[in-house]
């Protein structure tokens, strides 16, 4: 018996030495019978007609498609070779740059991926409401990666994704990790029993990188955008997250990560997960512990913890109580090689979650610290510019990066600042965030481990020692090759650590060893 | 945003950039991107040889990739002053002022002869008897020459097969100037066979190339040609195929088809395999075609006149 297929790639161009070699693959497959791969036209269709392939997808080929005829002796030996020529060409087209024409537009993007069931949107907030309305209206789910949103088009998108039993990530959401797909800023995580709902981007690609170097990994991570948890958005994405992962037999652990929800929305949210019957992992940023611990649930105390307590029950483990111990040794070092009018802290962040935390962290050992992102108006720098006893900066915010990348993108944006901060005779330690991962700066150490060695040379020719401290986050699978960009950082002085809220610690404990704390006080 | 100079630009693409327009990346391969402007013409930037009338010729941007992952396809390009912008990921822009015009592939001088013609057909036939698409058809050439007829011969590749009826047509309503045969012989290549241009259409390109070198016939038979082919053409083959006939039209073949066709009508056999090896290593398929589309095209160019050479045609 003799088996049949012709399938077609639309507006998909390959030069004639590629077709030749898939067609030669296909060809030295043991079964196959023919194999013919040609552009789309009359006469062509003609040539397939008189091998007996004039299948119902080879007549609606126009001449701009290619068109891929395979005749086998066996089902599954056809099977072999459909998958073989779909591989070999997808394969092509990432080493030549051909490839099917990119769509413009959704309808072209559905119309050319009919199976695609998620759409990401990523274009101007003035537009992003209508592009995932339409795509909502088409049954796929949407990561909205536009901010600009208005809110009430935010909660009009979310009522609609649950009329139509759809997710909407966003707006505003840059992380996601579904089936496996990194999707906007992610990290190489591979996958586990872990399911992570979070509304902070660099916070969720802190806790997924530190699940995945504890030996863990991830079944989704579901972003849900920074206002979700807000009275007025009500949770509706994270509570819809969370009644996917409760619902998904390879999710056996829920972790949560966000800012402190308003009041109603936390006690809902907790609500919620308590009643999964799986075990959960909550960190509201700054948050009160004992309102998720008086529910049975167990509360993360930073990101790092979270992961840690997160990755304790995926292995059956015991949960750890202890954080890891501050290198208070290396600590002291830094501390006694500074000059005696050396006090401040400033941190340079590229993720404003790492930013947020690092002053949770740093706050109660240093004292107030001001930051263009202060919740207490009080601490608010009154020029994002120019930096004022403890600071931590969120570069990411809009102020830094109206018209320009975002750090995380373009590293060299922190170098001036950083250079600024060397100068300032006061200042102790910088303490910075490198994070890895698909979307971010293919080298981020190799722009800042310079500057970070001329930095520290511009103080110590004054007389001073800047000590640079760095949190790196990413894993072994990231593109960037994180032991690479470790060594970098090491090799220009920085003191690298694993975790933000180590790094926050150890700047702390290097505060408190040159000041004796709270503000030198 | 990255910014290429181009060393050569095409005399078509000068009047093309002296006139704003927006268009869109149409295909990328490693040394050609195509651009597809708002009137459906293809247009190309290069970065090594290749036909430079509807090109702009840049240095590969210093890695082996050449042209690669500069551009995708579907990105927007627009001609404003005097560079070409491509919109994408990577902006790219391609400066073309004081690039050297490039007006064509110059003709060197034909002395048609026939026994030539036959005697260097041996050392082609030699050349793509292996090949797949059309190539093998020249051993049914070079066999007819020789009073046989190897119409029944294998082994014929299968599109060859389908050819050769079509192309014996169009050398009949060639040298009868037929034009009722000559519209459904041109159909009947156009689109036909392997390769991302038809083996058919690098025929009929290597073909145009011939004829106009060789005894170009007058131009009122050559413009009726032309039109059935190329109205037939934009919409029965794809458009990077289209873009090669209507430059092949215009006096613009496949690079090295001049050379070669001018070199198998009267030239040595040394000649003939050096500007084979040029138009060879066109694709994988193309080049085979294209050079048997110069054949048939030298044959009835040169036996156009001369009685007794059809026999049995």
């Amino acid at each position: 018996m003799i088996f049949n297929r012709v399938f077609i790639k639309p507006n998909a161009y390959f030069d004639s030495v590629v077709l030749m070699a898939v067609s030669r693959s296909l060809k030295e497959l043991a079964g196959v019978e023919e194999a013919v791969l040609a552009m789309g036209t009359e006469m062509n269709k003609e040539l397939l007609a008189r091998v007996g392939l004039a299948t119902a997808e080879a007549l609606q080929a126009t001449p701009n498609d290619l068109m891929v005829g395979i005749k086998a002796n066996e089902a599954h030996v056809l099977e072999e070779a459909v998958a073989l020529a779909g591989q070999k060409l997808k394969g092509q087209a990432q080493e030549t740059g051909s490839e099917t024409a990119k769509p413009r537009s959704l309808a072209g993007g559905l119309m050319s991926y009919p199976e695609t069931n998620l759409v990401l949107i990523s274009v101007p907030g003035l537009y992003a409401a209508r592009e995932a309305r339409r795509a909502l209206e088409a049954g796929r789910h949407v990561m909205l990666f536009s901010d600009n949103v208005p809110l009430e088009e935010e909660i009009a998108l979310k009522d609609l994704a649950s009329q139509r039993g759809l997710l909407l990530m966003g707006p505003d959401c840059g992380t996601a990790i579904i089936n496996g797909v990194p999707l906007g800023f992610a990290n190489a995580v591979r996958q586990g029993s872990i399911g992570v709902v979070g509304a902070s981007g660099t916070g969720t690609q802190e806790v997924t990188s530190i699940i995945h170097r504890l030996g863990a990994g991830v079944s989704q991570v579901i972003g849900t955008g920074g206002r979700d948890l807000s009275g007025a958005v009500a949770g509706r994405t994270t509570l819809a997250a969370l009644e996917a992962l409760g619902a998904d037999p390879a999710t056996r652990v829920i972790v949560v990560i966000s800012k402190p929800p308003a009041r109603e929305v936390a006690r809902r949210v907790l609500d919620k997960l308590a009643g999964l019957g799986k075990p959960v992992v909550v960190h509201f940023l700054g948050g009160d512990q004992q309102e998720i611990e008086k529910r049975g649930l167990i509360a993360g105390r930073n990101l790092a913890d979270t992961a840690r307590k997160a990755v304790s029950l995926a292995q059956g483990l015991s949960i750890p109580v202890a954080e890891p111990p501050v290198p208070k040794q290396a600590a002291q070092r830094e501390a006694a090689a500074m000059a005696p009018f050396q006090r401040w802290v400033r941190g340079l962040f590229g993720g404003g979650t790492l930013c947020d935390e690092a002053m949770f962290l740093l706050g109660p050992v240093t004292g107030g610290i001001f930051s263009n992102v202060a919740v207490d108006s009080r601490w608010q720098l009154p020029d994002p510019l120019v930096s004022k006893e403890h600071t931590m900066l969120d570069m990411g915010d809009d102020f830094f990066t109206v018209g320009r990348p975002h750090p995380m993108i373009e590293p060299v944006l922190r170098v001036s600042r950083l250079f600024q901060e060397a100068a300032d005779p006061e200042v102790a330690v910088v303490l910075m965030d490198v994070v890895l991962g698909y979307g971010s700066h293919r080298d981020p150490a190799g722009v800042l481990a310079p500057a970070i060695a001329e930095a520290k040379e511009t103080a110590r020719l004054a007389g001073r020692y800047l000590s640079l401290v760095v949190s790196l986050c990413g894993t072994d699978q990231d593109p960037q090759n994180l032991a690479e960009q470790e060594r970098q950082l090491a090799e220009a002085g920085a003191l690298v650590l694993p975790t933000n809220a180590e790094a926050a610690l150890l700047a702390a404990e290097i505060i408190t060893q040159r000041t004796g704390g709270r503000n030198g006080e | 945003m990255a910014v290429a100079t181009a060393l050569v630009i095409g005399s078509d693409m000068v009047s093309r950039l002296h006139r704003p327009f927006f268009g869109h990346v149409h295909s990328v391969f490693p040394q050609t991107i195509n651009i597809e402007d708002s009137q459906g013409d293809l247009f190309s930037i290069r970065s090594t040889g290749g036909p430079v009338l509807n090109s702009l010729l840049v240095p590969p941007p210093g890695h082996p990739e050449g042209l690669n992952g500069l551009v995708r396809p579907g990105e927007a390009v627009a001609n404003c002053g005097p560079f070409l912008l491509v919109f994408g990921g990577g902006q790219t822009a391609y400066s073309w002022r004081g690039a050297r015009i490039w007006a064509g592939e110059e003709v060197p001088a034909v002395v048609p002869n026939q026994s030539r013609l036959e005697k260097n057909l041996l050392l082609l036939e030699e050349l793509l008897k292996d090949r797949s698409g059309f190539g093998p058809l020249l051993s049914w050439l070079s066999g007819y020459l020789q009073g046989e007829n190897r119409v029944g011969l294998r082994p014929f590749t299968q599109s060859g097969e389908a050819a050769l009826p079509h192309i014996l047509a169009l050398c009949r309503a060639w040298r009868r100037q037929d034009r009722d045969s000559l519209v459904p012989s041109v159909k009947g290549l156009v689109g036909l066979g392997p390769g991302l241009t038809p083996a058919g259409d690098d025929f009929l390109a290597g073909w145009t190339a011939a004829v106009q070198v060789v005894n170009r016939p007058d131009s009122g038979w050559m413009e009726l040609f032309s039109q059935a082919l190329l109205s037939h053409a934009r919409k029965a083959t794809n458009l990077i195929s289209y873009s090669m006939l209507r430059y092949a039209v215009l006096g613009q073949g496949p690079p090295g088809a001049v050379t070669l066709a001018a070199a198998l009508a009267g030239g040595s056999g040394e000649d003939v395999l050096v500007a084979a090896q040029e138009v060879l290593a066109h694709g994988s398929t193309s080049g085979a075609d294209q050079i048997t589309g110069i054949a048939f095209g030298c044959w009835v160019a040169i036996c156009d006149k001369q009685a007794g050479a059809w026999r049995g045609l």
